[in-house]
């Protein structure tokens, strides 16, 4: 197992030129066989969602810009399984499939008041749920799973 | 039984309060539910939303969010130490620097902090905390060289601010707990509000409950009550004496008691289900009966239902019929309407009924057969009494000395009273009828009194009794009345008066009150006297006082009766005053007007009257004279006369014209007078519908009826008195009369003087002719009937032309006739040849 994802990494590492002339990558979808990497324009190619709402973490309405995290699940091809979202201060937290296939939500935000988010401003992407529109998205779970300062996504099967 | 009940009206009425009362009582009961039941539903909401607040994580982990501000400000403090230490990892201390910043932004900027940073001194420490955040950015941002070198710089500020993160951390940590304090509170009383209302509720089901409980016993109660009241009834029912039926609308038995068994004869068994109406209908009254059932189905109109008592006819089993008295009512009951009735068996009342009716009847027929026999017994007195009389009369004309004159007189004046006295009790029928009345002529009232007094002092002094008349006031000599009849009250009291006297005194007092035509008339006796008890009494008919007056003195009985009739017939009063022992005082008061001439005639004696209409009569008379007479009588009331010699061709006659009135003799040769009479009644001819008057010599009062049944309309008998036949006249054919009052029959009035002596030589001529036949046909040896023919027929001669000793023989002859024996037939024929020598026939 450590030799293919040793040969996957090594394949990864020559291709990396490549890579970077595409621009560097956002957010790193791997496990269950694959592994794929998106960088900025890459999601901004898949979807383009708007929500605007409030949040437990920021003061003030906020308008996010992203990709259906569906979206995303169906370019990679994940059909089944429990994503792992990962952030950058490794804080983790799992997502069944099952609960966002087909879903306009959550998505995968890349842009919040129309700018790009540093990892300062809690960057580069964050999961939003439109909490304002449902009593449901201000849940425990719900909170958990936005994920902000995202970059990379698990799937576990 | 079927359940009824007493008052259907305001059972209904009851009924409907009651089930009013159930659904307000249902309707606010549903109402406090749903509104408990909306209030809980509420309270639940409540209580939900507030666990859905535990639910919600509006901190995010907000603890956990707090905690990692410590931790990633620990990790960048870290990050700094190691590249202190060894001078690489800038990287590490700028993704730490990234991280925490991000993290401080959150707890400055999110609203779950907003509470720990008002803190003011958290304020303050997290005020330093973001300027050691924004003094670090440039050194951070500064290139690698300028981070290392910067490195101590930041260390420093991270260990100035040391204290500060942990007291942020240790105040999110008392904010946050009494935040969830404050919400476990917020559910603990949304649900022990939730809690208090279910108690309420249950304690309203509870109650409910129980009210429930207290209609479910009270309906227990109520049911064996009306169990209780069932079964009396049925006993009331059952031990009822009278039937008892119990109906549907369509007639059909649904109750029936043991007398109704007893009564009709159907078992209980047979009755229940059956139709009453074949039950105990009789057949002739069940068409009636069901058409009153339909009828009343039809229309609801009860004539039966509730009219009380009725009386009708039922049938038992047996098929006889009985009489009924029931009633019938109406009631309510859970089959619909039902009719009640109770009926009696009435068959004994109803006998014993029509035993006490025909009881009454044989009574009153009994004592017309008496009053019939009184009658007739008087009548067949007079023949004998007018013997008397009329040799006392032949006795008179011979030669007699004046002794002898004087007891022939005395014995004249008894008989003509006893002949008053016999023909006024003759008239106690007509007395009684009402047909009597007064025959008021002008009479010396003394001289009247004297004269009685006169004819009894014989009798007074044969008891020793001194008899005085007293006469008192004003007394006219000459006054209008009746003298006969009072003659008659006079000598009934003082014949009383000698009888129940024996030496002593019997005074007759006469007195006028003063200014007025009333006198008192009094006759005082000391005899044995009267009880006060039997004042009353004694005036009634064949009352006689007791067994020891018998004895003393003989009497029918009928002289008080008589003489108190006589006095209210006069118009006056009568009473007693009496005392046991001292004697009687027997009183009378009479109008008497005094006469205004002494010997006038009655001065109505006008004949035709001018304007009287002319009216046609038949007169139907076989006898001439007496044809002759009522002709003359007609022809001077402005009649215009048509005669007929006998029934037959008066029928005949009739038949030919219409006439507005009809005489009509009853007895005649070939038809009489009620034959003739029925067949002008019952033909078709012009006078079916003309007043026909019945012409005889006598009657009773049963032959007065037979005529009428007949077809006559009135009687009239003979002799033919001047104003009856003018009443007659104007009664029947409707013509206004006359006002003649006095009865006068005097012949010379009506025909004048000549004309009657004229008429009364010529009756004298046929009564003679009439003699020698009957002397004749008595010579033969007597057929009775052909001398009661011969003898009407001259009776009715006699009569017309006044002859009433005469008319009165013949009477008796013609009844003796058929009836009697040869001897006295010979007898009376020889009266009749007496008088009528008197009257000078030859």
């Amino acid at each position: 197992m450590s030799r293919i994802l040793g040969l996957v990494i090594v394949c990864a590492t020559a291709w990396l030129p490549a890579i970077l002339m595409a621009g560097e990558p956002l957010l790193t979808v791997s496990g269950s066989g694959l592994s794929k990497e998106y960088d900025r324009a890459a999601l901004m190619e898949m979807g383009k969602v708007e929500i605007t709402t409030t949040t437990t973490w920021t003061d003030g309405q906020q308008t996010f810009t992203g990709v259906p995290l569906s979206a995303i699940l169906a370019d990679a091809g994940v059909t089944a399984g429990t994503i792992k979202a990962t952030a950058i201060n490794d804080y983790a937290v799992a997502i069944p499939v099952a609960e966002v296939l087909g879903q306009d939500w959550p998505i995968v935000a890349y842009e919040l008041n129309g700018e790009e988010m540093s990892v300062r401003e809690k960057g580069p992407l964050w999961i939003v749920y439109p909490y304002d529109s449902d009593p449901a998205y201000r849940s425990e779970i719900v909170y958990s799973r936005s994920v902000w300062q995202l970059d990379r996504l698990e799937i576990e099967p | 039984m079927t359940d009824l009940k007493s008052n259907p009206d305001t059972a209904g009425l009851d009924r409907l309060g009651k089930y009013r009362r159930l659904v307000a009582g249902l309707v606010a009961f549903l109402g406090v539910v749903a509104a408990s039941l909306v209030a809980i539903w509420l309270l639940s909401e409540d209580a939900r939303r507030e666990i859905d607040k535990l639910a919600v994580a509006n901190a995010d982990s907000t603890q956990w969010s707090l905690a990692q501000f410590e931790v990633e400000f620990l990790l960048y403090h870290n990050a700094l130490l190691n590249a202190r230490q060894d001078g690489a990892g800038l990287a590490d201390v700028r993704r730490r620097f990234d991280i925490f910043y991000s993290r401080a932004q959150i707890v400055k900027n999110s609203a779950n902090f907003r509470d720990v940073v008002a803190i003011p001194e958290i304020g303050a420490a997290m005020g330093r905390v973001n300027g050691l955040l924004d003094a670090a950015v440039p050194v951070i941002d500064g290139g690698d060289e300028a981070l290392r070198s910067g490195i101590e710089g930041l260390i420093d500020r991270v260990l100035a601010v040391q204290p500060d993160i942990r007291a942020i951390s240790l105040a999110g940590v008392d904010v946050f707990a009494g935040r969830s304090e404050a919400q476990r509170e917020n559910v603990a009383r949304a649900l022990v509000d939730l809690g208090k209302l279910a108690f309420a509720l249950l304690l309203g089901l509870l109650a409910v409950v129980a009210v429930l409980m207290f209609v479910s016993g009270a309906a227990r109660r109520r049911n064996a009550e009306l169990g209780l009241t069932q079964s009396r009834l049925q006993a009331i029912v059952s031990t009822s004496i009278d039937a008892v039926l119990v109906i549907d609308r369509k007639a059909r038995v649904l109750d029936y008691n043991g007398a109704a068994e007893r009564i009709f004869g159907y078992s209980r068994q047979e009755a229940l289900g059956a139709d009453m109406s074949a039950l105990i209908i009789p057949d002739h009254l069940r068409a009636a009966h069901d058409a009153g059932m339909k009828r009343y189905r039809e229309t609801g109109q009860k004539k039966v239902t509730g009219a009380g008592l009725l009386q009708l006819e039922a049938r038992r089993k047996d098929g006889s019929t009985f009489p009924v008295e029931f009633s019938i009512n109406s009631a309510d009951s859970p089959e619909g309407e039902v009719f009640v009735s109770y009926l009696r068996d009435i068959s004994e009342r109803v006998a014993s009924e029509t035993e006490l009716v025909e009881a009454r009847d044989r009574a009153v027929a009994g004592e017309k057969a008496k009053a019939d026999l009184l009658a007739v017994m008087s009548h067949e007195m007079r023949t004998p009494l007018n013997g008397v009389l009329g040799t006392l009369q032949l006795l008179a004309d011979t030669d007699l000395d004046p002794r002898q004159r004087a007891f022939v007189d005395v014995m004249n004046t008894s008989g003509q009273t006893l002949l008053d006295h016999v023909n006024n009790v003759l008239d106690i029928s007509r007395l009684d009828a009402g047909k009597a009345r007064p025959n008021t002529r002008t009479f010396a009232l003394p001289a009247l009194v004297n004269n009685i007094a006169d004819s009894l002092r014989g009798q007074a002094d044969l008891r020793g009794n001194a008899l005085t008349v007293t006469l008192h006031g004003a007394i006219a000599d000459k006054v209008m009345g009746d003298e006969p009849r009072l003659r008659q009250i006079l000598f009934n009291l003082l014949g009383n008066a000698i009888k129940f006297t024996e030496h002593g005194t019997i005074t007759i007092e006469v007195e006028r009150e003063p200014g007025s035509d009333t006198y008192e008339f009094r006759v005082i006796d000391t005899g044995v006297g009267i009880e006060e008890a039997d004042f009353e009494r004694i005036f009634e008919d064949f009352v006689t006082l007791d067994a020891s007056y018998r004895r003393a003195v003989e009497g029918t009985g009928l002289g008080l009766g008589i003489t108190r009739r006589l006095v209210h017939l006069l118009g006056g009063e009568i009473g007693v005053e009496s005392e046991i022992g001292d004697g009687s005082v027997f009183w009378f008061r009479l109008p008497l007007p005094a006469a205004q001439q002494a010997a006038t005639v009655a001065p109505q004696k006008q004949d035709a009257q001018p304007d009287a209409p002319r009216r046609s009569v038949l007169v139907v008379e076989d006898n001439e004279i007496n044809r002759m007479v009522v002709r003359e009588m007609l022809l001077r009331q402005n009649c215009e006369v048509t005669e007929a010699r006998d029934g037959q061709e008066g029928v005949e006659t009739a038949g030919l014209r219409p006439f507005d009135l009809i005489l009509m003799d009853i007895s005649m040769p070939k038809m009489d007078g009620t034959a003739a009479s029925q067949m002008i009644r019952s033909g078709t001819g012009p006078n079916r519908e003309t007043p026909i008057v019945a012409l005889t010599a006598h009657a009773l009062p049963d032959d007065i009826a037979r005529f009428r049944e007949t077809g006559m309309d009135d009687v009239l008998t003979k002799p033919l008195s001047r104003d009856r036949l003018v009443t007659v006249l104007s009664d029947l054919c409707d013509a206004p009369r006359p006002g003649a009052e006095a009865e006068e029959d005097d012949l010379e009035a009506i025909l004048g003087a000549e004309q009657t002596v004229i008429v009364r030589q010529q009756a004298l001529a046929e009564l003679s002719a009439g003699l020698a036949r009957l002397e004749a046909l008595q010579a033969q040896g007597g057929a009775g009937e052909a001398i009661g023919q011969l003898a009407h027929k001259m009776a009715g001669t006699a009569a017309v032309v006044g002859f009433a000793a005469i008319h009165a023989e013949l009477a008796a002859l013609e009844t003796l006739g058929s009836t009697g024996t040869v001897p006295k037939i010979g007898a009376a024929i020889g009266r009749v040849r007496g008088l009528l020598s008197e009257k000078g026939a030859s």
